[in-house]
């Protein structure tokens, strides 16, 4: 019957045709995107005729047809446009992206889907959000991006980890951080400083358990799914070249340190220090001030002389650093093939000597279709190498001297930090008996940071191979093996001589000093899946997918380490210059050579762990108007026992898209609407946190000890939990999405309810374990961590974009995102009621977790004030009166918390012409640190040996001051458990703003090139907060801030090409 | 085509088989693992060190001597052990929860010994050392049990009365209910024979090691505990005949480690153990807790055990200061080894198993042996008309002889004796001169925190 048709239908064409031969003529010309770019493969068609044809390779394309009739270009991705045939035989087209349908398919990572056919909720993060970011780890551009994704930074050191939290926090001791998953191979979550964020198309957060069940283990703190840039098929090859240049530099400080004129007075008032005229300051410090000290104190005469040095030591002890990023990429592809090369080098100085961080990266991803076989490949590898003073470490924090973000407060103002000739004095006092004092703090500063060495190299290597095989046009069957694969080397160098740590790094007796750490690490991780997909639709409107999978995961990490104190001068870096640790010295002078002072020590470590599941999903939509999806997964982890090593999660979403109703098709205020809902359930094997964390939990561990008689012993010094298991979390999620005014206005709102159980918490165990060594504390095996506990996440979180213009010449629009998330310890059953009715894990910290509040909430004395009288120090207790007691008991819940309630960001984009300009801003509300480096800086026990903060100079001085400031004979309060420097840490920031210019595509054409952009950008340029220090963005599971590396701030220039 | 597609189908295939758990198991690489911790007989050895290290004389002593009427609070207190010597006990106690969690610790070690003689690669001839090892291991265990029985259990004579927890396997997290009287006399009584089958007689003559002996006096102590008379009347008497008593020199060099006469066992202690004598004494004697006036009082000058308790040099009797002396220490001060089981304790329960079956005449006459013994001359026999008497004399003469041996408690409690102290011993404190014998801190509180750890565990009544 079909044929029978067609056959007659095309009898008629041929009439038709036939009839309207005499007017038809060659219609051709130039079909482009929006940009200029030509566009190969769009399809042009006659309207209604089954006249057609194709563009070529250079976008041209010829067509026969009539004037009158019209021509309708249609190409994937862009808007659809018809346009009528007039006299001219040449018809250029520029076809507008269209961004609904490109946002129409949405990665979820081990299955794609159609945005409307989604029952989850998600954010899709695009390229320009992150692409030309100056941020050594990609995952920093992702702050404020999306609702309910909270990333805090706070290690400013170029590639520093940040901590990303997605809708709280979901675990107390186990891993709360997404799930990353770069090109369908999972990734290390705390380390992005060799991956390219160039290379990044899309960034895609899945946040209920809907989107997430299906990554079952490692799914608790949602996933957020990577995919980089590819090549098109039939596409032109162009190359891109992006070149970005600038510098980076410090936060502000936001409270003022003493000046010299001030310390001095208040040293005076002490009676320390230089201002006390303290003579045993040494040869040094007495040369420096410049007068005699006698012991008596200071004459105002004295000061003023003394002050004349005033040196501020934040210009000295930190700098400008310059950034630069060059991007050369290219993408093209045939029938057959497509591809995506790139090569990347970023060099981003840090905002002190010596910190950077430096990388080159290389990608290639590559497609092949042939009839029913398609493979994908994605393989990057990055070059990094990671620089940073040895004072602070990787860490980002220290209380070292030679920490250079410690240094600036603590360095006394009148010493000069330069040598009588005017270069850097990096050496100090080098009297042995001062030169690692605290006087010398700024010279240490110095010092590390020219002659030690502290860095990480690495190389790193993702990749993915996807084979996927049509067996019918339904049925789809897939394997993919995936690695991440990190080679790290860790060197830390004090050479001898004029490293003032390394001369002094050895016993003093010993002949060489100096020290040598390294070590090396291999974390491998290979992930292995295989999935067979049907889909398909019955009736025109039934679609049903069903999928089945497998994936295996080994990951193994191994290092070796050794340290080496005794360094030969000269040959500093390279084993040759090692003392044999066979050499012995005869320091008593007894004439034996017995010490032995150069032996090294060794270390090697191997961990493994492996996990296997299967999992299945189902979906069924009714005409894209109605739709439910069911997901479960079985897996198990190698963390666990025979009995609990298997975990079922999974969950079960629906969605309804009410504008396909009938009643609001034709509506013009209602152009989108949908409602989702979403249960389901995911696990934590990572009950200890690290990646390779608690893989000894379900084992006894024994160690040796000296036992009866003094002969050895062997004695449990780890007890097992053989009952461990999953930590599971379960999330209901219920979310609408909305478009306006012909989606002028767009936007969604999900409010869900997370809880987690089973939190792998220390509890009180059974005495009957036994106690291991009677050496060790008490109560070694009367604790325990075992799975006993429930917190929960309940939230609120929306983004809103509204285009106000779009027109050629003139678009803007504003977006906005934010979340509102309470956190709540519900149950610790293992822990016991105290006197005061409350139940709290581990009350010796200063956040501990309280049943009934929010994670890491401050427990703490409140603080009031100062007695007016004596100067002494006030508290409250309990009850609320005022004491002069400091009593641990007198510790009550203040309901903050170092987790943020509010976050969230906002911005607007406005272009005119090839002008454009767009920003956005990020911020935190109620969220709170205890700020431990202002508690230094006021801490009046260390007015002899540090700077101060200019407020010392209102402590109380007689009876009768009213003053915050107690008087500076009571003694240090920073380390009491008290509220007194517990801050808001709340901030909002100018997260990045970027000026642009966009040439004319004629212009572009004038110069060789398809398009050409340059901008200006600045990042965390200014930021509004209360907090008193550098940066209060921080890291929430460091709730005391001391001398922590602040973020930094960016300008950069850049242009991008493409040709 | 088709061989692609047939590759993709192997793959997968083989990914779906590829789900043998074996790959899930991995050993962690940091630590030994019980497996690898026990590959040896000297392994097995190191292990039942660690449980013979884990008995702790020292709360014992402690608790026997501050919470009766030996002791009274020293010149040189500030403050310490105040709420022990005022008789205070709860669940917080510091003395209930060490004697609780080293006690336990010895079972739990004793029997990783015992488990771990599977684990390790045994060869011909290793036979009687690894049976050694495995006896020591099971006594030891017993020797835990019967402690925790004997200040955790309110009512020894009641089969079905609730005792402790008798554990014969590896506790990590498990939760444990209290088991009745029997069922942890049987468990130790079913320990202390396998340990005397497996037990290498020609181990014998070091009393720092377990051996028959070492059984056959706790047995007599268990038999006391339980009334079973007879039965400690022939364990008494096997090591009575032989171990002879130590004469006068011997009894003082036995408290300065140079005697073993009449030591059945002691544990040894060396550089880096608990020091006894700091009990009591800061360095150098100086005291918080001195011998009670009611003790000292007791003393007959004469008797040698007098000068091996109490100080002359130390003492000023004068003022009412009264050092105890019992641990001075050999190599240093205060280092002394624990003299568990001696002798006279045998002679003691000899007389107390004659008492109980109306043998007065024999009674006598062992305590006179005694007395003799340590007054190195022919003492006045003591005369019973009936058991009363009999016991009023033992439980005196076993103060005297056991003093500061971590028995007076335990005494009182077994004889259901009130503790009377003296008015000049308990006169700073308030109400702390009396125990009646139904008060319940002549039972010990489970610890707090076996509490908060074990769902399962009830504790003592009136706790």
């Amino acid at each position: 019957m079909r044929t029978k048709f067609s056959g007659m239908l095309t009898l008629l064409l041929a009439f038709v045709v036939q009839l309207t031969f005499a007017q038809e003529k060659t219609i051709s010309g130039l079909v482009t995107d929006d940009t200029g770019l030509p566009l190969p493969g769009v399809n042009v068609l006659v309207k209604d005729t089954n006249i057609g044809t194709q563009t070529d390779f250079d976008g041209n394309y010829s067509i026969i047809a009539n004037p009158g009739q019209i021509l309708v270009f249609s190409y994937q991705g862009f808007k659809k446009q018809e346009l009528a045939i007039g006299q001219s035989n040449t018809l250029n087209v520029s076809l507008e992206t269209d961004i609904a349908e490109l946002e129409e398919v949405v990665i979820l990572g081990y299955y794609d889907s159609k945005r409307e056919t989604i029952s989850s909720a998600t954010t899709v993060v695009s390229a320009e959000q992150i692409e030309s970011r100056p941020n050594g780890s990609f995952a920093q551009a992702l702050q404020a991006t999306s609702p309910g994704l909270n990333i805090a930074t706070g290690n400013g050191q170029p590639g520093g980890n940040s901590v990303i939290l997605l809708r709280g926090v979901s675990s107390i001791n186990g891993n709360v951080e997404p799930l990353f998953i770069v090109d369908g191979v999972p990734v290390d979550e705390d380390n992005f400083r060799s991956i390219n964020q160039a290379d990044i198309e899309t960034a895609t957060v899945l946040k209920d358990a809907a989107a997430t069940a299906i990554y079952g283990n490692r799914a608790t703190g949602g996933v957020i799914v990577i995919t980089t840039k590819r090549g098109k098929f039939g596409r032109k090859t162009e190359m891109s070249i992006s070149s970005q240049t600038g510098y980076t530099n410090s936060q502000r400080l936001t409270f003022d340190i003493a000046n010299s004129a001030q310390l001095l007075q208040i040293e005076r008032r002490e009676d320390v220090g230089v201002g006390g005229g303290n003579p045993g300051l040494g040869d040094f410090i007495n040369n420096q001030v410049g007068i005699p000290l006698t012991g008596a104190p200071l004459t105002d005469s004295e000061i003023q002389q003394v002050a004349q040095t005033d040196t501020d030591w934040v210009d000295v002890l930190l700098r400008n650093g310059n950034f630069s990023n060059q991007n050369l990429s290219f993408r093209g592809g045939g029938e057959n093939i497509n591809f995506f090369t790139s090569l990347g080098y970023f060099e981003q100085e840090g905002q002190t000597r010596k910190s950077g961080l430096q990388r080159m990266t290389f990608r290639n991803n590559l497609d092949f279709k042939k009839d029913r076989l398609r493979i994908n490949t994605s393989l990057t590898a990055g070059f990094s190498r990671n620089t940073i003073p040895s004072g602070i470490r990787q860490g980002g924090t220290s209380g070292a001297l030679d920490n250079p973000f410690l240094a600036p407060y603590l360095s006394k103002p009148y010493l000069s930090p330069f040598n009588e000739d005017g270069s850097l004095n990096f050496q100090g006092d080098t009297d042995p008996a001062n030169a690692a004092g605290f006087l010398n703090t700024p010279f240490i500063t110095l010092n590390s940071s020219e002659y030690d060495t502290d860095m990480e190299e690495e190389i790193k290597v993702i990749g993915s191979i996807n084979g996927t095989y049509d067996i019918t046009d339904n049925l789809s069957a897939s394997v993919q093996f995936g690695l991440d694969y990190t080679d790290e080397v860790a060197t830390f160098i004090q050479p001898p001589e004029l490293s003032i740590r390394g001369r002094n790094a050895n016993d003093v007796s010993a002949e060489f000093q100096g020290f040598q750490f390294e070590q090396l690490r291999k974390d491998a991780r290979l992930n292995l899946q295989s999935n067979i997909t049907y889909a398909n639709t019955f009736g025109d409107s039934h679609n049903v997918i069903f999928s089945g999978s497998t994936e295996y995961i080994y990951s193994e990490l191994s290092g070796f380490s050794y340290n080496q104190t005794g360094l030969i001068p000269g040959l500093v870096g390279n084993g040759a210059g090692f003392v044999d640790g066979n050499t012995t010295e005869d320091p008593d002078g007894d004439g034996i050579s017995d010490a032995y002072f150069y032996i090294p020590t060794l270390g090697s470590i191997n961990f493994i762990v492996s996990q296997l599941s299967y999992f299945g999903r189902f979906a069924y939509d009714y005409d894209l108007k109605y739709g439910i999806d069911f997901t479960i997964r079985r897996d198990a982890s190698s963390r666990f026992s025979e009995e609990n090593r298997w975990g079922t999660f999974g969950a079960v979403g629906a969605f309804w898209n009410i504008s396909r109703e009938n009643f609001l098709l034709d509506s013009q205020t209602i152009s989108n609407l949908k409602l989702r809902g979403s249960y389901g359930v995911t696990g934590n094997d990572r009950i200890e946190g690290g990646y390779y964390g608690g893989l000894d939990v379900i084992y006894d561990l024994y160690s040796t000890e000296s036992a009866y008689t003094g002969a050895v012993g062997l004695a449990p010094s780890k007890l097992a939990n053989p009952q461990a298991e999953w930590e599971t979390t379960y999330q209901a999620n219920i979310g609408l999405d909305f478009g306006l005014f012909q989606n002028k206005i767009t936007g969604s709102v999900d409010v869900y309810d997370r809880t987690t159980e089973n939190l792998f918490v220390n509890v009180p165990n059974t005495l009957i374990s036994g106690d291991p060594l009677e050496t060790l504390a008490e109560d070694e095996f009367s604790n325990i961590s075992a799975n006993s506990g429930t917190l929960s996440n309940k939230g609120v979180e929306g983004v809103i974009r509204w285009n106000v213009s779009n027109t050629e010449d003139f678009r803007l629009s504003l977006f906005a995102n934010g979340s509102y998330n309470k956190n709540e310890i519900e149950e610790l059953p293992g822990s016991v009621e105290n006197d005061f009715g409350e139940i709290i894990l581990d009350d010796t910290q200063r956040t501990p977790e309280i049943v009934g509040s929010a994670f890491n909430t401050f427990y703490a004395v409140r603080w009031a004030g100062v007695n007016p009288n004596d100067g002494t120090p006030l508290y409250l207790d309990r009850d609320g009166n005022v004491t002069s007691v400091y009593d641990i008991n007198n510790r009550v819940n203040t309901g903050k918390s170092s987790v943020p309630v509010y976050q969230g960001g906002f911005g607007f984009d406005i272009s005119y012409k090839g002008f454009s300009l767009s920003n956005q801003w990020s911020f935190t509300a109620d969220v709170y640190r205890y700020n431990n480096t202002l508690g230094v800086t006021e801490d009046p026990t260390l007015i002899s040996i540090a700077n101060v903060s200019t407020s010392v100079l209102r402590a109380w001085n007689s009876p009768g001051d009213i003053t915050d400031i107690p008087s500076l004979d009571s003694g240090a309060t920073r380390n009491l458990l008290t509220d007194r420097y517990l801050e808001n840490s709340s901030y909002l920031r100018l997260r990045n703003a970027v000026f642009a210019y966009n040439f004319q595509p004629e212009v572009a054409e004038k110069l060789g090139l398809n398009r050409m952009r340059v901008y200006a950008q600045a990042e965390n340029w200014i930021t509004f907060t209360s907090w008193r220090g550098f940066d209060p963005e921080f890291d929430p599971f460091t709730p005391s801030d001391f001398f922590g590396y602040p973020n930094a701030r960016t300008i950069s220039f850049g242009i991008d090409i493409t040709l | 085509m088709k061989n692609t597609f047939r590759i993709l189908k192997f793959l997968i295939i083989g990914i779906l088989l590829f789900s043998c758990d074996d790959s899930l198991e991995q050993l962690p690489q940091d630590g030994l693992n019980a497996a690898s911790a026990f590959r040896t007989v000297a392994d097995l050895q190191a292990g039942l060190n660690t449980a013979y290290n884990d008995y702790d004389a020292n709360t014992v002593i402690e608790f026997n001597s501050i919470f009766t009427d030996n002791t009274k609070l020293g010149i040189d207190n500030g403050g310490q052990q105040v709420p022990l010597h005022s008789l205070f006990l709860d669940e917080t106690s510091g003395d209930s929860f060490d004697l609780w969690r080293t006690r336990y610790g010895m079972i739990n070690n004793a029997t990783r010994v015992i488990e771990a003689v599977d684990l390790i690669t045994r060869e011909d001839g290793d036979e009687d050392e690894v049976n050694h090892i495995l006896g020591q291991a099971y006594a030891l265990r017993a020797f835990a049990h019967f402690e925790l029985f004997q200040y955790y259990t309110p009512d020894y004579l009641n089969p079905d009365g609730i005792s402790v927890p008798a554990i014969d396997y590896i506790v990590t997290v498990e939760d444990n209910a209290r088991n009745t009287v029997s069922e942890v006399l049987s468990l130790i009584n079913e320990d202390l024979n396998t340990s005397s089958q497996l037990l290498d007689p020609s181990e014998a003559g070091n009393p720092i090691f377990i051996n028959q002996d070492f059984i056959t006096a706790l047995r007599a102590r268990i038999s006391l505990f339980t009334a079973d008379y007879s039965s400690a009347l022939a364990r008494a008497n096997e090591l009575i005949d032989d171990y002879p008593l130590a004469n006068r020199d011997q009894y003082v060099d036995m408290f300065l480690d140079a005697d073993n006469t009449e030591v059945i066992w002691k544990a040894q202690r060396v550089n880096g153990d608990q020091l006894a004598g700091g009990i009591w004494n800061f360095q150098n004697f100086g005291p918080f807790i001195e011998m009670s006036n009611s003790l000292y009082d007791l003393f007959d000058q004469d008797d040698v055990r007098f000068g091996v308790n109490y100080s002359e040099e130390f003492s000023n009797p004068n003022a009412g200061v009264y050092i105890i002396y019992k641990y001075p220490g050999s190599t240093f001060q205060y280092l002394s080894d624990m003299k568990t089981f001696r002798v006279s304790e045998m002679y003691l329960i000899r007389a107390e198993a004659l008492a109980r079956n109306q043998n007065f005449d024999d009674a006598e006459s062992t305590l006179k042996q005694l007395r003799d013994a340590r007054f190195g001359f022919d003492t006045d026999r003591p005369s019973f008309n009936n058991l009363n008497d009999a016991l009023d004399f033992i439980v005196t003469e076993r103060r005297l002889e056991l003093a500061y041996e971590a028995h007076r408690y335990l005494d009182l409690k077994r004889l259901g004796l009130p503790l009377e102290r003296a008015d000049e011993d308990c006169s700073e404190l308030s109400n702390a001169c009396t125990l009646s014998p139904n008060d319940r801190r002549f039972t010990l509180p489970i610890p707090g925190a076996e509490l908060n750890g074990n769902d399962l565990m009830i504790q003592n009544d009136g706790y």
